[in-house]
């Protein structure tokens, strides 16, 4: 059982009764602006703050692209101060769960704003929605029916092909498609009060809504990409574990720190890698590889991945983001969805459920972790 | 006079042989005074461990512990007070999560998880602290060098 209302919307695509409810919601006051995906110059999508209804025609909330994850740009926008007036944010699963999770770090401020999540079937890496784009094809409108469907398409992601978040855990608004008779209408769906609020005010009843079919249907498309998960972590025990295979993996690293820079989650305001701690005079350079006979330079290219792996696994959203922005294919994705799973498991955590859910290394349980420990003598 | 290559490397390989190095954090209030104990006892314990005093094992960030064994430390012991006996009330259980997070992604990527210690040793425990580094080190030793100690890469 859900609380929340259909849409109904006849004679239009799912993407411009879309539109309508982002006009209406600022057509009403509701929200002062928008934050959500817009097609910008050249076709391409990223995110934009709307402001003017007249403008949502621009909106492309379906179109399977992400540039950044929006996660990030909540982060910048509301560091200094959040906003005065009511803003909405319009997210993907995993953003919404790196909201949370922000949120949880203190980096996200909640104040004067609504989160919206919206049902994702998977996105595209740059080049394949470029060529979709230019072969003259709406990538959005392909998907979706493929998706509605149950067809997995091999050219999403990898970080989409395996993800078991299509719907987002947490938000204040839901907005669902997958498992749903899409043509014809689509789901608003309130899971906090504020959430209820914002449907009122668009002058509908929030009523009690069964929802078995979308519940089968999601239930089915998360046990398929578990299966194709156990692929991916069996590929990556094989292939990239071990001394050897996983500096193999990491041998192309440049050490630009793009992996870092996109991560939603890699949530210090000053990156210790970035910090004068690695600001080393000539002498301690010749003292490392001195000990070993040669050193690559530049160093610590090993202890960045691991350390980060070590900073933000217990809130990794699984994204992928940091190798879509890798531009010398290391396999960062596959590394960190193996440790981040794990990790999570340790402490049965899953990032991005629950506002109050205590981030792992933030709290302590008296009896836990007996293995890490070694026995008193 | 310089040494050449060749003596260089001899050098290095003697320095080297049977010397397991294993890098300790241990806490002010408890371990590092258990250390002493041990010493000022005269109880015997190995030469490999290189011990560093920190304020308490909750300050114990994770990128030391992996910057050690990246850069070739064969093992890592991390050590404090007992559980509910932290000084700082309750920061050893924060390091207790923090390591059970190493030694996974340890795990995960391959890397020996077996090669980070965390105990618990008070600061009466002279005796229990040498034991620990006769059986810390000698279950390193077995192991055998750290595979990362000669990589290029760190």
């Amino acid at each position: 059982m859900a609380r929340g209302v259909f849409k109904e919307y006849k004679g239009k695509e799912l993407a411009q009764a879309l539109q309508d409810l982002w006009r209406e919601l600022l057509d009403r006051s509701v929200f002062k602006a928008i934050l959500l995906p817009m097609e910008v110059e050249g076709g391409l999508v990223a995110p934009g703050l709307l402001t003017d209804p007249d403008r949502a025609r621009e909106s492309r909330a379906l179109n399977p692209y992400m540039p950044v994850n929006t996660a990030r740009v909540l982060q910048m926008m509301t560091k200094t101060m959040p906003p005065s007036e009511s803003v909405a944010v319009v997210l993907r699963p995993c953003e919404a769960r790196a909201v949370v999770e922000l949120v949880k770090l203190k980096q996200v401020a909640q104040a004067n704003l609504t989160v919206i999540s919206i049902d994702c079937p998977g996105t595209y890496a740059l080049e394949e929605y470029r060529k979709m784009l230019d072969g003259g094809k709406d990538p959005g409108t392909l998907l979706m029916e493929r998706a509605s469907q149950g067809d997995e398409d091999e050219q999403l992601r990898e970080s989409c092909r395996i993800c078991l978040y299509p719907r987002a855990p947490w938000a204040d608004i839901r907005i669902g498609f997958l498992g749903l008779d899409y043509r014809r209408r689509f789901l608003i769906e309130a899971l906090t009060e504020s959430g209820e609020q914002v449907i009122r005010e668009l002058a509908v009843e929030v009523a009690d809504l069964p929802l078995k079919e979308r519940e089968a249907f999601l239930e089915e498309l998360r046990a398929k990409r578990k299966e194709s998960e156990q692929r991916v972590f069996k590929d990556q025990q094989e292939h990239l574990r071990g001394a050897d295979k996983l500096l193999t993996a990491l041998s192309s690293c440049i050490g630009c720190h793009n992996c870092m820079t996109v991560c939603p989650v890699c949530y210090c305001k000053e990156c210790f890698f970035k910090s004068p701690t690695f600001e080393m005079e000539a002498d301690r350079y010749m003292g490392l590889a001195k000990k070993r006979g040669a050193a690559r330079m530049p160093s610590d290219m090993l202890l960045f991945h691991v350390t980060r792996m070590a900073h933000m696994a217990t809130s990794c959203v699984q994204c992928g983001m940091c190798e879509e922005a890798c531009p010398m294919e290391v396999p960062v994705f596959r590394l960190f969805k193996a440790v981040s799973t794990q990790v999570q498991a340790l402490f049965t955590y899953e990032p991005g459920r629950d506002l109050e859910e205590e981030i792992p290394v933030a709290a302590f349980r008296e009896e836990e972790l007996e293995k890490v420990q070694e026995p008193k003598i | 006079m310089p040494y050449t290559k060749d003596q260089a490397k001899k050098k290095r390989d003697e320095e080297d042989k049977d010397d397991t190095k294993i890098i300790g954090f241990f806490c002010n209030w408890c371990t590092s005074t258990a250390a002493d104990l041990a010493g000022t006892t005269r109880k015997e314990y190995p030469a490999s461990i290189r011990p560093i005093r920190v304020m308490c094992t909750g300050t114990v960030d994770p990128v030391y512990v992996l910057d050690a064994l990246v850069k070739g430390a064969d093992g890592v012991w991390v050590s404090g007070c007992d559980l509910g006996e932290c000084h700082y009330v309750n920061g050893n259980y924060k390091a207790r999560r923090r390591i059970g997070i190493i030694k996974t992604i340890l795990d995960v990527l391959g890397l020996d998880s077996g090669r980070v210690y965390l105990t618990w040793i008070s600061a009466s425990e002279g005796p229990q602290f040498a034991a620990w580094a006769k059986r810390i080190t000698e279950e390193i030793a077995k192991k055998g060098r750290n595979p990362l100690a000669d990589k290029l890469t760190t």
